[in-house]
């Protein structure tokens, strides 16, 4: 695991990607971390009741399956992770098959800015979408 | 694309980037004259304007724009407008 060596290793459309399911363990241990007990993302039948198709997975527990695509593989290392902002159009839920695609949108050489343009799919439903910036650091190691 | 056209994309570049619907962007200005405009700003203003644009700036260009006045200059050049 090191990730894209260089910014110019890279090309407009290059694509990432991490497929994965969550558990109620997983919510669990989500929600011990982030102190959020919301019924909705850990118990099924309270979610049924309130219409959804079982219980739903935390956006951000989503957004944090981005964070093995950025720290590993694009920067990976190389790089940090400046932003993000992922639209949570429709539930994922527990136990659902979940791939999340990260497609190089934009390479700013200048700055060693790089935008993704993410999704999130059930299948091929897209559920979330959303863009996020990394940056290379500069051959001396510092952000460029 | 006019004067006026580049600078109104300009401003709802510059406003969104800062977050900040105050702010006008006019040659004088300067990196100073934004509260919310420091190195990680910088980066995302020039991404923006990349993006919006269809251009690219040089690292070297980039630090040595001294105020919004001489980047506009650059920008123009690129797009065929100087």
């Amino acid at each position: 695991m090191s990730g894209v060596s260089a910014i110019d290793n890279i090309n407009v459309g290059d694509e990432f990607t991490n497929s994965f399911h969550v558990t109620l363990d997983d919510q669990n241990a989500f929600a011990d971390v982030s102190g959020d007990r919301n019924p909705l993302h850990l118990n099924e039948t309270f979610a049924r009741s309130k219409g959804f198709d079982g219980a739903v997975v935390y956006g951000a527990l989503v957004v944090a399956k981005l964070s093995k695509i950025i720290g590993e593989e694009i920067p990976g290392q190389n790089g940090i992770w400046n932003n993000v902002t992922m639209n949570f159009n429709q539930p994922v839920f527990v136990n659902e098959a979940v791939e999340i695609r990260a497609v190089v949108d934009h390479i700013s050489p200048g700055t060693g800015a790089v935008i993704l343009k993410l999704a999130v799919y059930c299948e091929d439903q897209k559920r979330m979408s959303g863009k996020a910036m990394v940056m290379f650091f500069d051959q001396a190691g510092d952000a460029a | 694309m006019t004067d006026e056209k580049l600078y109104e994309k300009l401003t709802v570049i510059f406003q969104e980037v800062f977050d900040n619907d105050d702010v006008i962007p006019v040659p004088e200005m300067v990196a100073g004259d934004v509260d919310e405009w420091d190195s990680l700003s910088n980066i995302r203003l020039f991404v923006a304007i990349e993006q919006e644009f269809k251009v690219r700036f040089s690292n070297a260009e980039i630090v040595n724009f001294k105020s919004v006045g001489q980047f506009i200059i650059a920008l123009k050049s690129k797009l065929g407008l100087s």
